[in-house]
């Protein structure tokens, strides 16, 4: 190889690391800001719980639907979220790649505390009677 | 209720219940994040800025490119020593008898996707585990796939069988590989396999197989139509190894070169071939791009209000059962038009070239020695879109071969292996997304470079014919980031 190739190549090499260096954001200063960069992208952006830390999510289950609560809740890895359902019918709450069972009974809220150690995107599907249907979403952002 | 109240209604009712009709890919959950927009924007100048290094250094160097050096090495004592052993003969068996066990499994085992061998085993260690091993061991697949195999063995027992009944016309090209290929993916994206229709499904294209056989021929079917041969040997000109099965019946021989220079000199002649590497771009562009709120707003949101509400009807039992199927035709459609939506674009930028460098060649010839140079990127596309599910849903064949069939069985003491779930890190993957996508482009431009030189008369003219096919590689990977980068639909 030409030196001339080396010094092209070297130099693209650089930039190109510098640029990631530059435009990676510093994601252990808050998950906020992280949060509203995503948000802007995203169009319902109403619908999208930003989630403090240890604060309660209430969702509301009817008819097998989501009728109260994000439909995306949004968390860092490594946050404590609780989460509490209310559901007019009994059934088996499951969310997805954590494989977390949660058991539903009528009318009675039912909270549930973990700890979100792995990031992803995880569905929450209700296992009734007839259907698996998906109610929302989980998004841990990586740390 | 107002009419447009109503319609309002089962549109949101749509939104509510569609994921029960539709999922990503054919098996597998996918917990990927969308890649965030730092990262998507890094990207994109990564590819440009990339894509221009390339060509500094081509401008600047006036070095002759020399033919692809490739070292034979049939001959050598390792190969020696593994066919001693009759290692391929053990890979036939295996292959046969894993194809066998997959419809069996299918027929007669677990009802459900995650306990029979066969989902794990056929979507996910077969199409995406061992086809990007292809793209690194070579062709293999000429000689172990199991359909091949049974023909053979057949024929040594009805010398008929093989030879075939007509000669296949070989300016069809692959023509009925695209078609087969098309099929098949339609099947795997809406065609909701579960291990039962799996197993038919592997049964009906066995029986598919045989009657192309018996009438064609071994070679010609192989060659021309069976559509997993023509995937397979697609893959496998990029990698290191390289297979070669003469017709003649001779020993195979293998040889070494460097990776993707198998890309060089090889054009897309037979006809069709070009769309089925368009294909296998665009419909996993397709994949991602359906996942989306901006693809899914266009049907339940525009397209809803303007046509469809009309053609539904206004009926809340049936209105909505009505606009899923009118999707399921909506989404059809445009997966089928994808690969010549793609042509389009690529034949545009082709003509482009052409009118640049003012040469006497074909459109068409120009845009058969330059198809092999989008296989990396067709490559990446397909490994950054399900590369986590061969980690979160690929190792669980450990446990799966110990009970195929989800009866209960522990035939090698893994059964219960690998039962938690394996979840990739988001962070990680996103890198790896965005540095695959990156280094296929930059693969990508530098083959077609190099085609480029070998076909041009002039460096100069070499160097202006790259500028149009630079901008449709830097469109094609920007595509395929923007896509990863797209908040997906969410539940309900």
């Amino acid at each position: 190889m030409k030196f001339k190739t080396i010094v092209i190549l070297s130099v693209g090499g650089l930039g190109l690391a510098a640029l990631f260096w530059f435009l990676k954001p510093d994601y252990s200063v808050t998950n906020a800001e992280v949060g509203s960069e995503l948000s802007a992208i995203e169009s319902k952006s109403d619908n999208i719980g930003d989630q403090a830390a240890s604060e309660v999510i209430r969702i509301k289950i009817q008819d097998g639907r989501r009728t109260a609560g994000p439909e995306i809740i949004r968390v860092s890895q490594g946050d404590l979220l609780t989460l509490e359902f209310t559901s007019d019918k009994e059934g088996e709450l499951h969310l997805h790649g954590y494989d977390h069972k949660w058991l539903l009974s009528a009318g009675m809220p039912v909270t549930h505390g973990f700890i979100a150690e792995h990031s992803g995107r995880f569905e929450y599907e209700l296992h009734g009677h007839h259907a698996h249907h998906a109610l929302g979403v989980i998004e841990v952002l990586p740390r | 209720m107002k009419m447009q109240d109503a319609g309002r209604l089962i549109a949101s009712l749509a939104l509510l219940v569609w994921p029960l009709i539709g999922q990503a890919h054919s098996f597998g959950r996918i917990y990927n994040l969308p890649v965030p927009f730092w990262l998507y924007a890094w990207g994109s100048a990564a590819a440009l800025i990339a894509s221009f290094l390339v060509v500094g250094i081509f401008v600047t160097s006036r070095e002759q490119v020399s033919g692809p050096a490739k070292r034979d090495i049939s001959g050598h004592f390792l190969i020696e020593y593994f066919r001693s052993f009759r290692l391929l003969t053990l890979l036939q068996v295996l292959s046969v008898a894993g194809l066998l066990l997959c419809i069996a499994t299918g027929l007669w085992g677990s009802r459900s996707p995650y306990s029979n061998f066969n989902m794990t085993f056929f979507w996910i260690v077969f199409m995406l585990g061992y086809a990007y091993l292809t793209a690194i061991t070579g062709d293999l697949y000429c000689r172990i796939n199991p359909w091949r195999v049974m023909a053979e063995s057949l024929q040594k027992f009805f010398s008929k069988f093989g030879t075939g009944l007509y000669v296949y016309p070989e300016k069809l090209g692959v023509w009925p590989a695209v078609i087969l290929y098309m099929a098949f993916i339609w099947i795997e994206l809406f065609g909701r396999t579960l291990p039962y229709s799996l197993g038919l499904l592997l049964l009906a294209y066995s029986v598919i197989n045989f009657i192309g056989v018996a009438v064609i021929g071994i070679k010609s079917w192989f060659r021309y139509c069976e559509f997993l041969s023509v995937f397979m040997r697609l893959l496998a000109a990029m990698a290191p190894i390289e297979i070669v099965r003469p017709d003649d019946g001779s020993e195979t021989r293998i040889s070494l070169r460097m990776p993707f220079t198998g890309l060089i000199d090889s054009p897309a002649e037979k006809s069709g071939l070009l769309v089925f590497i368009l294909f296998m771009l665009s419909s996993t562009a397709f994949d991602g791009l359906r996942e989306t709120i901006v693809w899914q707003k266009i049907y339940w949101g525009d397209l809803y209000n303007w046509k469809i509400q009309a053609l539904a009807g206004n009926d809340p039992l049936t209105a909505f059962s009505r606009a899923s199927q009118l999707f399921m035709l909506w989404q059809s459609f445009w997966l089928l038009l994808s690969p010549f939506i793609y042509l389009l674009v690529y034949l545009l930028f082709i003509w482009l070239m052409r009118l640049l460098t003012r040469v006497s060649v074909s459109v068409k010839q120009l845009s058969q020695e330059f198809a092999f140079s989008l296989l990396p990127i067709v490559l990446v596309y397909n490994i950054t879109h399900y590369y986590t599910l061969i980690q979160s849903q690929g190792v669980k064949i450990v446990s799966l071969m110990s009970d195929p069939f989800g009866w209960g069985w522990n035939l090698f003491g893994t059964a219960r292996w690998l039962q938690r779930a394996i979840i990739p890190d988001a962070g990680t993957v996103w890198h790896v997304q965005v540095g695959l996508i990156v280094l296929g482009h930059i693969v990508s431009v530098y083959v077609a470079h190099v085609v480029a030189l070998r076909i041009f008369p002039t460096h100069r003219q070499a160097v202006i014919s790259q500028i149009p096919m630079l901008f449709l590689m830097v469109i094609f990977t920007v595509a395929g980031l923007w896509i990863l980068s797209q908040p997906v639909r969410t539940g309900a």
